[in-house]
């Protein structure tokens, strides 16, 4: 509660943020209840219309709603952000913290394999994990998910490495408790906060690539709209024909990373522990 | 000025207008000279036809530009001579081909612009012999070489598509010493400095994904052409692209050469170039389908084959899709090919053309799906957005049907090693092929073919096939043909969607162009094209 | 860094292994029958056990032999040189850009702190960074070719060739993805220089009564690069993924569009080496930077000292 009301009153653009996401939440959610047709009902006798007051948005080269798509878009563009960034989150606290508590040979042989995934150049990765994966919502997921999981467990880790130093954890291993309790009362809790603080950003940074990893021909497949798919294939296309097919998507695009990294931001600056302390 | 005077002036001015408005206007007479800027999609790989691999399309459409073929396709796809002066068919198992004099190689080493021979034919058909393009010629027994300007194609059997596999655009004519020693003899021609032909276009620059420069051969066969001084070829991914270079005076040509052509939503753009031409032309092609493979449910019932293909809405489709124009109705062979029967003669099969839901679901009820039933639609990234839009909008007709179509999107590697290859589940959106004569667009539904996705092991059919292949002569060639075709729409194999028009641009710069109706040969009509 | 390195080839090498369709079929396309796809497979080396590929290739990498293209037969090394270029020149325009703007931008939203221009300033930072760089690259050529009548040079013009038309062949992608790396160098230099206003020689010079201006752009200039090199490692990282987009909408030649290319065509060879070339570079870079830092930044020497 009391975070909520700091980021009202000192970071009223990450209170905008905030708001934002929430508004995408609740479209995704309900999406199938607010859009005025489902995303695949074709019409051909309608299609690549401007903006109207039947179609808001204007139809695609099938004769689709835009407005509807983009509703639907979405759903897939929060799943696919949300979801691959607790994958990675999950994924990244899994590695780093093991990493950072365990430390000497552990750390050593987990931060080789870090490096490395580190080392691949960035989308690379993503196209790979994907292509390996097969087509689908679940392969995108799970492809951006772990590639971001490499660099969140390097804060995560390096989190871990400021709570062991504690003198409470050399204690309690002394008094008999065992690692499990150990990471679970003292590590786990003070890692909390950078988590939070990147999670937030990722999810923007995971909206992006998606996109990218459409535009290239990898995304989401149909006849799921996301916005990243509508963007790349026809959009392009249409760019002169039917700009509003590419307007629209790119400005939900936009809309979306723009929230979640002023929400980032804001979260960072309020739960910054050198921030606060100064 | 005096009324007399003024009277005399316009009399004079009146007379000279006169005198121009009558007199008639030379005819536009060609022009030597300029270079030709065209677009194409992607590099070509390589610069064999005749290799180990598939001959890619790119690679055939640059070939045209530097090498001959015996024979060739003219715009409107007949079959005519072009190293060949003449042919003969003694007997039913026998050609002979006489050659054109005087023809030179390019001036290049190490061929340095020697006279082509008969041996250089001779060449060029055991180099097909060890390459996938064998399939073209599978009786053919022996090439032998009478004299310098003769060669002799003896058959172990008949094949009615002989003279047409002649003008195909992979059997270009090489020289030997032009490629780079292999072990079997047949020689390596993938390299840049390999590309030395007879065409009237030398290869003089090649840039990876940028661009191909061609000038004018001096020594070509028809005197006093290419009027080209040169063309230069660029690689440009996007028709969007494309239309943009050619608005702002960069490009004078954007061909249709292969599969796609100019997504026809694009023409207005290219309309509203000043001084540009729109052509649309047809091609020798099928059309895109819907396959499934008929040694399995669902396809495996031609009740659900013929259900399917009456909730296509052809015409609606044309309409919203196709706005240059469409043939709606397609077929086995390309809607151009002399043997093709149009909808109107097909009879009782023509029934299941129509357009028409609800008698549709009736025959899929008829065929044990009453409730409808859910189906795999593969489909792949690989031809481009347009292309699995396409296979959205099949998606939606098909639900009308009460088919559930769950889309699989696969990416192209995966799609030509697994699918393309007969290796899927249900149904497939499945692109037009340009294959080269009506045999092997029929023989593609023989078992054993490796393009024959649909698994068809029709005993009648293969022997339509193979007497059409060994027919004696046009006539009943001509009917066997026909019987394959009426029986193929009568079972509906495969669901064939309309097919469009494709389109050619230039710009106003460009004289002459004529679009080849065979389309990897597009570049033999430069030699006839002039710019002003 | 060696050990990383290896780490990284056997990572390639396995997940391109993995991946679902090969070069051969795609050769083959539907005329591959199974004798001609065997015999392919085993001119190109695909036939033998991994390890062994894997040792061949390693060798071949030790000697300085990266092998051949698997779809074009030509030399990768030689692709590499060919691409290599593009790659650079617009990794290092879209830096100086990014520099330049985050640098700028930076300083000046630190000495507006919290006033309109601070603010504005950030938005439009953060604006910029949420634009899909593809989005607006397409706009960017598009609008450009109805409006003014002008499209992008169909190839592209080496700078040697005309130093001109190749900046502003460049100009465009460089901008875009200069605007996503400048953000964070934007938000960094703020930082530092908000910490330099708040430092005592900058009142004590305010209250002898001298112009904090030269004062403040003497310490500017310092902490303003330091915020930069910093991240550069990470930017480069970025920039390299950044240019994966912008190559293939702008059509450039350069590595970025290769990886696409090379991974759409189970190009093993091609792949592999462009995947450890670029491992590194960026390594490389990183490695500079922890020097250069350690150079520049005199706490750190104090502390190390």
């Amino acid at each position: 509660m009391t975070l909520l009301r700091a980021l009202v009153t000192r970071k009223p653009i990450g209170a905008v943020g905030a708001a934002i996401v929430l508004v995408l939440l609740v479209v995704a959610v309900f999406a199938d209840r607010l859009a005025p047709q489902h995303f695949n009902e074709t019409s051909l006798t309608d299609a690549l219309q401007p903006p109207s007051r039947a179609h808001w948005f204007g139809t695609d080269e099938l004769g689709r709603d835009l407005y509807s798509r983009i509703l639907y878009g979405a759903q897939v563009s929060m799943t696919v952000g949300l979801a691959a960034t607790a994958v990675a989150v999950l994924l990244g606290a899994a590695i780093g913290i093991v990493s950072g508590y365990f430390g000497r040979g552990v750390d050593l042989a987990l931060q080789r394999v870090v490096d490395a995934w580190l080392a691949f150049p960035g989308l690379v990765m993503v196209i790979a994990l994907l292509v390996l994966l097969g087509p689908g919502l679940g392969s995108v997921i799970l492809a951006l998910g772990i590639s971001q999981a490499f660099p969140q467990s390097r804060i995560i880790r390096g989190a871990t490495l400021v709570v062991r130093e504690h003198a409470y954890i050399e204690a309690s291993r002394a008094s008999g408790a065992s690692h499990g309790r150990v990471l679970l009362r003292h590590v786990l809790p003070n890692v909390v906060a950078p988590i939070i603080v990147s999670a937030s950003t990722y999810v923007s940074f995971v909206i992006l690539i998606e996109a990218a990893v459409s535009f290239l021909g990898y995304g989401v497949p149909p006849p799921r709209p996301s916005w990243g798919g509508m963007l790349s294939a026809t959009g392009r296309s249409y760019m002169v024909r039917a700009p509003w097919l590419s307007v629209f998507p790119g400005l939900a695009l936009t809309l979306a990373i723009f929230a979640f990294n002023v929400l980032g931001d804001a979260l960072r600056d309020l739960l910054d522990p050198r921030l606060r302390a100064a | 000025m005096t009324r007399f005077r003024r009277t005399l002036v316009a009399a004079g001015v009146v007379s000279v207008a006169a005198f121009v408005a009558v007199a008639p206007t030379p005819a536009q007479a060609p022009k030597r000279g300029g270079i030709l800027r065209v677009a194409e999609q992607s590099d070509p790989v390589g610069f064999d036809t005749l290799g180990k691999k598939k001959a890619p399309v790119y690679t055939q459409l640059a070939l045209a530009y530097t090498h001959n073929r015996l024979l060739k396709y003219d715009p409107s796809g007949e079959v005519v001579n072009d190293l060949a002066a003449s042919w003969s068919q003694p007997n039913p198992t026998t050609y002979v081909v006489t050659l054109r004099k005087g023809v030179h190689f390019h001036n290049k080493p190490p061929v340095n612009g020697r006279e082509l021979t008969s041996e250089d034919i001779k060449f060029t058909f055991e180099r097909m012999a060890k390459s996938p393009e064998a399939r073209l010629f599978p009786t053919l027994k022996a090439v032998t070489t009478p004299d310098k300007y003769t060669v002799r194609f003896e058959l172990s059997a008949p094949f009615s598509s002989f003279v047409a596999n002649l003008a195909a655009t992979t059997m270009y004519v090489y020289a030997k010493e032009a490629g780079k020693p292999t072990p079997d003899g047949a020689g390596d021609y993938t390299a840049v400095d390999t590309v030395i032909g007879t065409g009237p276009f030398m290869l003089e620059e090649y840039r990876e994904k940028q661009r191909l420069v061609f000038k004018r051969n001096p020594d070509y066969f028809e005197a006093g052409k290419p009027y080209l001084d040169g063309v230069e070829l660029y690689i440009i991914a996007d028709n969007a692209g494309q239309i943009a270079a050619m608005r702002t005076g960069k490009l004078d040509l954007i061909p249709a050469g292969r599969g796609e052509g100019l997504p026809h939503f694009l023409v207005p753009e290219a309309r509203s170039i000043p001084g540009a031409k729109v052509m649309p032309h047809r091609l020798f092609q099928t059309s895109e389908n819907l396959v499934g493979r008929v040694d399995q449910k669902p396809w495996s019932d031609v009740r659900v084959r013929r259900a399917v293909s009456m909730s296509i809405d052809r015409a609606g489709l044309a309409k919203a899709m196709f706005t240059e124009g469409a043939e709606l109705f397609s077929g086995p062979i390309p809607v151009t090919s002399k043997y093709f029967i149009p909808l109107d003669k097909l009879g009782e099969s023509a029934a299941w053309y129509r357009y028409d839901v609800t008698a549709a679901r009736k025959l899929l009820a008829d065929a044990g799906y009453p409730n409808g039933l859910p189906v795999k639609l593969t489909t792949t990234t690989g031809y481009g957005p347009t292309y699995t839009s396409r296979t959205e909008l099949l998606k939606s007709m098909l639900a009308k049907l009460g088919i559930e179509a769950s889309i699989v999107t696969q990416e192209y590697p995966v799609w030509i090693s697994s699918t393309y290859k007969g290796n899927y589940e249900g149904m497939v959106h499945i692109p037009a092929w340009t294959l080269g004569d009506e045999d092997e667009w029929l023989a593609t539904f023989t078992p054993g073919d490796t393009r024959n996705q649909l698994h068809l092991d029709d005993p009648k059919l293969t022997e339509l096939v193979n007497l059409a292949r060994s027919a004696p002569n046009e006539a009943v060639r001509a009917k066997l043909i026909g019987q394959f075709v009426t029986a193929f729409h009568d079972q509906m194999f495969r669901v064939y969607l309309p097919a469009p028009r494709m389109v050619t641009v230039t710009s106003k710069r460009v004289q002459g162009y004529v679009p080849a109706v065979r389309g990897y040969g597009y570049a033999i009509a430069l030699v006839n094209t002039w710019l002003e | 860094m060696v050990p990383t390195l290896l780490v990284v080839s056997v990572m390639v090498f396995v997940i391109m292994r993995l991946l679902p369709g090969d070069v051969v079929n795609l050769m083959f396309q539907d005329l591959g029958y199974a004798q001609s796809l065997a015999e392919m497979r085993a001119k190109l080396g695909l036939d033998l056990p991994f390890h062994q590929q894997y040792g061949r290739w390693l060798a071949g990498l030790l000697r300085g032999d990266l092998g051949e293209s698997l779809w074009t037969q030509r030399s990768v090394v030689s692709v590499l040189a060919e691409r290599l270029p593009v790659t650079l020149e617009l990794g290092l325009l879209s830096l100086a850009f990014a520099v330049v703007y985050g640098g700028v931008t930076g300083v000046l939203a630190a000495i507006s702190q919290d006033r309109w221009p601070d603010m504005t300033l950030r938005s439009v930072a953060m604006m910029f960074l949420s634009l899909p760089s593809f989005w607006l690259g397409t706009l960017a050529i598009v609008v450009p070719s109805i409006w003014l009548g002008w499209s992008p040079s169909l190839q592209l013009v080496p700078f040697g060739a005309s130093p001109r038309e190749n900046l502003v062949q460049f100009a465009l992608p460089a901008a875009i993805l200069g605007s996503h790396l400048g953000a964070p160098i934007m938000r960094m230099t703020r930082a530092m220089m908000l910490e330099v206003l708040r430092h005592d020689y900058v009142r004590t010079a305010r209250a002898k009564g001298l112009a904090p201006a030269p004062v403040v752009l003497k310490h500017a200039l310092r902490n303003a690069i330091i915020p930069s090199v910093t991240i550069l490692g990470v930017q480069t990282s970025q920039a390299i993924a950044g240019s994966i987009v912008m190559e293939t909408l702008f059509q450039l030649p350069g590595m970025g569009s290769l990886l696409v290319e090379a991974l759409a065509h189970r190009d093993f060879p091609m792949f592999q080496s462009l995947v450890l070339f670029l491992a590194l570079f960026v390594m490389a870079v990183n490695l500079l930077v922890d020097l250069t830092y350690f150079a520049i930044d005199p706490r750190t020497r104090a502390q190390a000292g």
